[in-house]
């Protein structure tokens, strides 16, 4: 028994060590020689030449959405994969005809079709999952003078757009001079955020038909139209000008439940052949345009797969990367981003507008080119996102500040009474007093008593020398025990941290590898100890009663020593 | 008066030093998979059961063993100090 228990800890010192050397895989590559043409071994081994078509757009996707300011989840490449021109785009790839992809020496170059293909495909994607299309306003800035019939329309142009912010204003009316029409959705709205709501079609540059509703009532708020006659006829018949300065001055001209008007995806000035009544702004804000109340009422639940950057909206052109800067882009985590900006994002998506999310997305973006995707940090983007929970910390720590400013100036109004809570615990006289009055009831409550007040006692002796030692003793093992609960059915729960199993259900196996690429072999060895099964049921076994008696006989020598030391000090 | 032992215990107490082996503790971990393994063959999660099971009796059997000194033997020590002061007592010594 004695020798047993020696030897246990060298035995288990040598298993642990057997084990790990059957977990490393084996792996064998026979080094090439690379020429152009095969280009340097950085998809997972393999040149680009030898991906299968499905990587290669993979990769492709990947690293021109990236390009391109934008992140989204793993959805959009089923997304790909189900639209109807997709074979056609699958072919081209598959027979390197050069029209998406190009290789060279230097690298690849992602063509403008593929970019056009890309970006096209993800806003159909951002559509049907978002719920909405982005429509960028018209920055008023881009408007020049010279659109306007004289200074006055222009003067009230630019005040009615700069007191709002944003506001309607019908362009037929550029170069009309004497009346302007503008409209405001938010006249009679207090207490609700508003977003468009699609009436009645979808594209990248036409008229659309779009309601304004409350997200947080669902009502439907109606448009003002407001007439602004900035030629007049006055009291004596002749013409007079007028400039206005403020929404207020206008007259009612009518109220509409749909909004007709144009919203161009370009957000830029001139806005083409098509007027009408358009969005123009001081900043070139974009706006959301859901295609459905319940699109709208989705995107409030928080469902939302595609975040752009400021740079999505402009013309990728085409795109080059060399082989180096792919790979650090490949080992760079991208498709962590996604789930990671959801993360920081968390419950405080309505919180934010889209130019903060785009400001995030770019940041995110910016610092994976300014870093090679991972180079030097292996990938870790941790630096990011700490760097992007600052700024959105930023921003909260300003609204908890601006809350904060109301509390303190409410603050010497109320008077708040603190209250000091009752000691739970009994004093020594209510003990005895208890233990008098029921000596069975009593006695237990006393002891709960006890037991509450000295918890802490027993906490912080846990963590002092030498007390501490059967507790780290318990947190050593713990370290060694910390078995998934799938792994098998757990045999006690007694214990708080420490599971046991009663039969440990699946066997261990081994894959390991051998690729040869120069033989053309590629085998994996299989190692099943299914066939210990027997084996390891009787060694947990009597190692589990070797064990319980090393500790009966250790029993009695602890017991000794307590004897020793503390029978008799009185 | 509790309050008052609770303070005096934990003052005591404060003045031991720290447990040398939680941080080093705190920075162990061995791989999930190396532990199935480990744990199909060695019942390491059966054995730390019986081990802590085994160090909360020796802990309780200290803490008899310490009152029953300090509380009973004592007591019963002045008790029957008192007898005997008291039959002296009465025995007119």
């Amino acid at each position: 028994m004695k020798l047993h228990f020696k030897l246990f800890p060298v035995f288990l010192s040598f298993a642990i060590i057997l084990i790990s050397f059957f977990q490393c895989s084996l792996s064998v590559h026979a080094k090439d020689h690379y020429e152009f043409g095969s280009q340097e071994s950085i998809f997972g081994g393999k040149t680009w030449n030898d991906l299968t078509t499905a990587d290669k757009i993979g990769y492709s996707t990947f690293y021109a959405l990236s390009q391109m300011k934008v992140l989204y989840n793993g959805d959009f490449s089923s997304f790909l994969n189900n639209r109807s021109d997709f074979a056609n785009f699958r072919d081209s790839i598959e027979k390197d005809d050069g029209k998406y992809i190009s290789v060279d020496e230097n690298g690849i170059t992602f063509t403008e079709d593929l970019t056009s293909y890309m970006k096209q495909a993800l806003i159909e994607y951002a559509e049907e999952t978002n719920g909405f299309r982005l429509y960028p306003t018209i920055d008023y800035d881009l408007v020049p003078a010279s659109e306007f019939k004289n200074g006055y329309d222009y003067k009230t142009f630019r005040n009615l757009v700069s007191e709002s912010g944003c506001i309607i204003f019908n362009t037929n009316y550029f170069n009309y001079g004497g009346s302007m029409f503008y409209g405001r959705p938010f006249h009679d709205i207090a207490e609700d955020s508003v977003s468009l709501v699609l009436s009645h079609a979808y594209s990248a540059y036409v008229m659309v038909e779009a309601a304004f509703y409350g997200t947080n009532t669902w009502t439907l708020y109606r448009t003002m139209i407001k007439q602004f006659d900035t030629r007049y006829t006055d009291s004596d018949g002749y013409s007079a000008y007028n400039t206005y300065t403020s929404w207020n001055e206008g007259t009612v001209l009518s109220y509409s439940n749909v909004y007709f008007g144009l919203l161009d995806i370009r957000g830029a000035y001139p806005t083409g052949s098509v007027v009408g009544y358009t969005f123009f702004s001081t900043d070139g804000r974009k706006m959301k345009v859901f295609k459905s109340l319940n699109a709208l009422k989705n995107y409030t639940a928080g469902n939302r797969s595609v975040y752009f950057g400021s740079g999505f909206y402009n013309d990728p052109g085409e795109i080059k990367v060399s082989f180096d800067d792919l790979e650090k882009y490949l080992d760079g985590k991208y498709n962590q981003f996604f789930d990671d900006l959801k993360d920081l994002i968390g419950d405080d998506e309505d919180s934010l507008t889209e130019e903060d999310l785009e400001k995030l997305v770019d940041k995110i973006l910016d610092k994976m080119d300014d870093t090679g995707g991972g180079s030097g940090t292996g990938g870790d983007n941790s630096g990011i996102l700490s760097e992007i929970l600052s700024t959105l910390s930023g921003y909260f720590d300003s609204v908890l500040a601006y809350l904060d400013s109301i509390l303190t100036s409410v603050q010497g109004l109320i008077f708040v009474e603190t209250v000091k809570p009752d000691d739970e615990h009994m004093d020594l006289s209510d003990m005895i007093n208890d233990v008098w009055k029921d000596p069975q009831n009593g006695s237990q409550a006393v002891a709960d008593s006890l037991s509450a007040s000295f918890s802490d006692i027993g906490s912080a002796l846990m963590a002092k020398f030498p007390f501490c030692i059967p507790n780290d003793l318990y947190s050593f093992f713990s370290v060694l025990t910390n078995i998934p609960e799938s792994r098998a059915a757990p045999m006690s729960l007694e214990d708080d941290g420490i599971q046991a199993y009663a039969e440990v259900s699946a066997a261990p196996r081994f894959e390991l590898p051998l690729m040869i690429e120069t033989f053309g072999i590629e085998e994996i060895i299989v190692i099943d100890m299914s066939d210990f099964t027997p084996l390891s049921k009787n060694a947990r076994t009597f190692l589990s009663l070797i064990f319980a008696v090393s500790l009966m006989k250790f029993t009695v020598v602890i017991v000794g020593l307590i004897n020793d030391a503390w029978g008799g000090i009185a | 008066m509790i309050q008052l032992i609770k303070w005096v215990l934990l003052t005591i107490i404060g003045l031991l030093p720290d447990s040398p082996f939680t941080s080093v503790i705190d920075g162990l971990s061995v791989d999930g998979f190396t532990l199935e393994i480990l744990n199909w063959f060695l019942p390491l999660d059966i054995t730390a059961v019986m081990f802590v099971a085994w160090v909360q009796c020796m802990v309780l059997y200290l803490v008899f063993v310490i009152v029953k000194e300090i509380g009973v033997k004592l007591i019963l020590k002045k008790i029957t100090g008192l007898i005997g002061v008291v039959g002296s007592f009465l025995s007119g010594g």
